[in-house]
């Protein structure tokens, strides 16, 4: 399914981040490649967060690179050169997140449509059109003209991953984004991210729900301590762990 | 006595217009102000703190006369009126300024976030996002520090325009009536002030978040 040759889409390598004498990342070396669906799994605290939010430099970082499609994500520019370059990187990393953090003062087919026609992707009318085929996919086209208030948590949840889709990204990040949800949405979520998987979009989710990476994810990475303490299939990782780090997580998590 | 409403009336039009100007006045150094102070530049933001502690910290009347005045000393020479509305409104300014500026605050960081990850720019997450949703945040502040601005304008007497506290005094020295007076010109404040709060109520409905 994945092309190996090919340079993967986001490198990161030797990536520290210190909140100030706290180091959260203790130097990651990590890569995702086209089509991945690259789930971070890991205690509370071990820094898989932190890290999904260098990508986008949600949080910027004390050394290391990150690079994605090519170029350096944390090249050192002057201020206005920098946010030029971050905007131009950013319409292309779609990104979801724990909170929804959708705008409560557009209705759903204004949230998806406003990034699109502000950053001149689209038309009015070519991003209207867009933005309720993507509702549709994620199953809301009934709930296109409703605000956020008057939507339950997993339909916000699937407009903000309609939002993010309507920039027509290169990868998604998801940053726990069913850790807010009534256990009874969380499947509807799920069942959006499992549809879009399916469809070969690349995807880093940083999750807690073991069994959705199992089911979903074709690379599991695990991290404790700012630190990569094991990765590879999910087979491996989530059943044969060859860290003892890892197999007390999980006995933990089982036993929850 | 008839007779004095009228001037009364007249006089209601006048704090109305000074009033009404320096509140727009106001505004305009208050967004300005508010934006500035939150500005990524020492050089952009400290201008913008320096302004509002000082014309928060200082009394509005000194302002006042210090600006009609001494700006008369300094050969800077302007109407009372004039005065009094510039007066008025880089004084009020000032705390509008922290109305504004504790608004844009308190949108959640998330709707920041959620801006700039869809590729736009700071100023574009300022303008599309955090300012509509800011709007009706500062709505009710703003109230406050215009009603405050209102009864504050009575202090524009002082460099004789002719408003609703000024009236009330040349009637007192004509009329020997000060009772009657200050009550008719109090009674004339709360009836300004009054419609006013209807139309920030109005406002405010019209920025509430649509459902």
């Amino acid at each position: 399914m994945q092309d190996t040759k090919r340079e993967p889409l986001i490198r990161i390598r030797n990536l520290r981040k210190s909140f100030g004498p706290l180091e959260v990342l203790k130097g990651i070396d990590m890569e995702v490649r086209e089509g991945q669906i690259l789930a971070l799994i890991g205690p509370s605290g071990s820094g898989k967060s932190t890290l999904l939010r260098t990508i986008n430099q949600l949080e910027d970082v004390t050394s290391g690179e990150i690079w994605f499609d090519g170029t350096l994500v944390n090249a050192d520019l002057p201020h206005r050169a920098r946010e030029k370059h971050l905007n131009a990187l950013r319409r292309n990393i779609g990104m979801v997140f724990q909170h929804f953090n959708l705008f409560p003062h557009m209705t759903a087919l204004e949230n998806v449509t406003m990034a699109p026609v502000l950053l001149g992707l689209h038309t009015k009318a070519q991003a209207r059109e867009n933005a309720l085929r993507l509702l549709a996919k994620v199953g809301l086209s009934d709930r296109a003209d409703y605000y956020p208030s008057r939507l339950s948590g997993g339909q916000k949840q699937r407009v903000a991953i309609a939002r993010a889709l309507a920039m027509e990204p290169k990868v998604m990040l998801f940053d726990e984004v069913t850790s807010a949800l009534d256990p009874e949405l969380v499947g509807e979520v799920n069942r959006t991210m499992k549809q879009l998987a399916e469809e070969n979009m690349t995807m880093v989710i940083v999750t807690h729900e073991l069994k959705f990476a199992a089911d979903t994810a074709s690379h599991i990475v695990f991290m404790a301590d700012g630190r990569i303490v094991e990765e590879g299939p999910p087979d491996q990782v989530l059943r044969n762990p060859l860290q003892a780090r890892t197999r007390a997580f999980l006995q933990q998590d089982f036993a929850e | 006595m008839q007779r004095v409403w009228i001037f009364f009336a007249q006089a209601s039009l006048t704090t109305i217009k000074i009033s009404g100007l320096a509140i727009l006045l106001g505004l305009c150094l208050g967004f300005i102000a508010a934006l500035s102070s939150l500005s990524r530049l020492t050089v952009v933001r400290w201008p913008a703190r320096a302004y509002v502690s000082v014309f928060r910290g200082t009394p509005a009347l000194i302002q006042l006369f210090l600006l009609y005045f001494g700006g008369l000393q300094l050969g800077l020479e302007m109407s009372p009126i004039q005065a009094g509305i510039i007066g008025l409104g880089i004084n009020i300014g000032a705390y509008m300024t922290e109305s504004i500026r504790g608004a844009i605050i308190a949108v959640d960081k998330g709707q920041t976030e959620a801006g700039r990850c869809l590729g736009l720019s700071r100023a574009q997450t300022m303008a599309r996002v955090i300012l509509p949703q800011a709007a009706r945040l500062m709505v009710r502040p703003l109230g406050v520090n215009s009603v405050a601005l209102i009864k504050g304008s009575a202090i524009v007497s002082t460099i004789s325009v002719t408003e609703l506290t000024y009236t009330a005094h040349r009637f007192i020295s004509s009329t020997y009536k000060p009772f009657e007076m200050f009550i008719l010109a109090a009674i004339f404040y709360l009836i300004i002030i009054t419609l006013f709060m209807r139309l920030v109520q109005w406002i405010d409905t019209r920025v509430a978040l649509k459902e």
